[in-house]
């Protein structure tokens, strides 16, 4: 029997929905203590979201639209348990986009057992995601290699990483930022995790490198042309990662909205409206972020796509954490934690891959550029 | 600034006296969350629990309450509030009727935010105008502007609107669009300091621990109960 990709994607949601209670449960352990990730690994439902994450290194031709239908259906487990998960995360998308076969191979070896984290440092403390003003340094070490110095922050699973990829500058050009491999531990490599407020199980840390020896080999981008090698790499990622928050984002939404509605029934009058009202939104996102994830799997990165997809679903799971738990009765929030969870989770999606006003931004650019000549 | 005292003889023989709104707002603004509650009178520091009798209350009045705290595994909710000088705790008494509360409190929760809301506006004007983008600082880009725009005319409008509300006829007033109007505010706020803004130990944590406050005070859209 042939199994067309729409039964692919279907038999995928079928099994991660599966998945998702278990991930649910372990939701606020992992909020409560990131740290303690090691007695979950084991889980079917963590190996299960492993092997979805994969999908960012493989060559399946809808390997995006597999990647985000995953996402949502285990966000509506937890997405914060999700992102705890070990896999090429960020760092696979930038390996991917930048890496010869060699690297991606490598790569994809280094993270293919379930256990093994990664991590991509793009931001800097002082000037954000505004990669184009990062210092991060990498200067030629008189043999052939590199020596990486610099720091980095909000970097998700810094600190339990053995694999990642770091960008920084070899000059004062926006040509000159390139992305290489890491290793931890190594000599001149040192990271700390940092206390967030939501989307805990992300472990989100600090990286700081001082003369950090890279091999010529670790380099990412050599193969392609000059313009390519390096920051075009991260905008890419940048696409590609936004739809995946968007997933999570909407997959939390729609667990929000699942909660409320398995514990408030029958939802009649204006609480009813309100729970048709976000089902409605919940489809509108989903059939969005479905286009995008199409575009990417035909090889059409359309950075405003990928920033209005984002911009809609962290601005439902905003409001579904908002506007839900009071349907509840009063101190819902404190009565069911997982709501409260979402809700500091929702602002975590807020600030992953550029804020509200980066994606407006984005958005207003491709607009423009559909009206080359003003108005039809 | 809001100048409206609240007229306790409108509430009846049990009301406790409520300190003006106005002073309310300029202590969570100059001080912070903590400092505003603790400044309201001892039946207001613990107005309202949750179904379940959860409660926020000062760090330092949980002895003054029938309660526990919760096991050592307190959940992230109740490290946030503790760090912004808030113990979570669950009473062991019967969750207050809600009838039972002072009707002026959710004028109390509004001007509190307003306070808060600009205090942290304060702080992030600071960090945007440190912060360089393309060589000029954020604080001069138009979308971000828009944005200060948008928190200042949420602040300017909810207090006049607390004003306009205080009166005789407290309490008589939807508030949820004034709470909707600054929730937008909050994250708007929440997003000028960035991923910085989402680390633990940034004050702008406050405005989530008032979203638990708004909960527990003034949640709104409860019309018939859950099953």
């Amino acid at each position: 029997m042939l199994i067309d990709s729409g039964d692919r994607l279907r038999l995928l949601q079928e099994e991660i929905r599966f998945h998702a209670g278990d991930l649910r449960n372990r939701a606020l352990d992992v909020d409560r203590a990131p740290h303690d990730i090691a007695e979950h690994l084991a889980a079917p439902a963590v190996r299960a979201v492993h092997r979805v994450s994969m999908g960012v290194i493989g060559r399946s031709p809808t390997r995006y639209s597999e990647l985000v239908a995953g996402l949502v259906e285990a966000a509506r487990g937890d997405a914060g348990v999700v992102l705890a998960c070990p896999g090429p995360s960020v760092a696979g998308v930038v390996v991917d986009q930048l890496g010869s076969d060699e690297q991606r191979s490598a790569f994809a070896t280094a993270v293919a057992s379930g256990t093994t984290w990664s991590c991509c440092g793009i931001t800097e403390p002082t000037v954000g995601s505004d990669a184009l003003s990062m210092r991060a340094e990498l200067r030629p070490d008189g043999a052939g290699g590199y020596l990486l110095s610099g720091t980095k922050r909000y970097v998700g699973n810094a600190s339990r990483a053995a694999v990642g990829v770091v960008f920084a500058r070899t000059g004062p050009s926006p040509l000159s930022i390139r992305a290489v491999l890491i290793n931890q531990p190594a000599p001149g490599l040192r990271t700390v995790p940092l206390e967030t407020i939501g989307l805990r199980g992300a472990r989100i840390g600090e990286i700081t490198m001082t003369d950090l020896h890279v091999p010529p080999e670790a380099l990412l981008g050599q193969h392609l042309p000059g313009t390519r090698r390096g920051i075009w790499g991260a905008v890419k990622a940048f696409d590609i990662v936004r739809v995946q928050v968007a997933a999570m984002a909407l997959g939390t939404a729609i667990a929000v909205v699942d909660y409320v509605r398995e514990r408030r029934c029958p939802a009649t009058g204006s609480a009813g409206a309100e729970l048709d009202m976000f089902d409605g939104r919940i489809d509108a996102t989903r059939r969005l972020l479905h286009s995008a994830a199409a575009e990417l799997d035909a090889g059409r990165h359309r950075g405003h796509l990928s920033s209005l997809v984002k911009l809609e679903a962290v601005q439902l799971a905003q409001l579904a954490t908002r506007r839900l738990p009071p349907l509840l009765g009063r101190g819902a929030l404190l009565n069911h934690p997982l709501l409260e969870k979402w809700r500091r989770d929702s602002a975590g999606f807020e600030v992953m891959e550029g804020t509200a006003s980066i994606q407006k931004l984005n958005i207003a650019e491709g607009q423009l550029r559909a009206f080359p000549g003003g108005s039809p | 600034m809001i100048g409206a005292a609240i007229n306790t003889e409108e509430l009846g023989s049990n009301a406790v006296p409520a300190p003006a709104l106005d002073q309310v707002t300029e202590i969570a603004f100059t001080k912070g969350l903590a400092a505003a509650l603790a400044s309201l009178p001892p039946a207001r520091e613990t107005p309202s629990s949750s179904t379940f009798g959860w409660t926020l209350v000062p760090s330092g009045s949980t002895d003054a309450l029938p309660a526990h705290l919760p096991p050592d595994t307190l959940p992230v909710a109740g490290r946030v509030a503790a760090l912004e000088g808030l113990a979570l705790v669950q009473a062991e008494r019967a969750p207050e009727p809600a009838r039972a509360r002072p009707a002026e409190l959710p004028f109390i929760l509004l001007a509190l935010r307003v306070g808060l809301t600009r205090r942290m506006l304060g702080l992030a004007i600071e960090h945007l105008r440190g912060r360089m983008s393309d060589g000029r600082p954020l604080v001069q880009r138009q979308m971000v502007q828009d944005n200060v725009a948008e928190v200042a005319a949420a602040l300017e409008i909810c207090t006049s609107a607390i004003i306009a509300a205080a009166g005789p006829a407290v309490g008589a007033r939807s508030t949820e669009w004034m709470h909707d109007r600054l929730d937008r505010a909050d994250n708007l706020v929440v997003a000028m300091f960035g991923a910085a803004g989402f680390l633990l130990d940034h004050p702008v944590r406050c405005l989530h621990v008032v979203a638990l406050l708004r909960d527990l005070w003034d949640p709104g859209g409860q019309e018939d109960p859950p099953c």
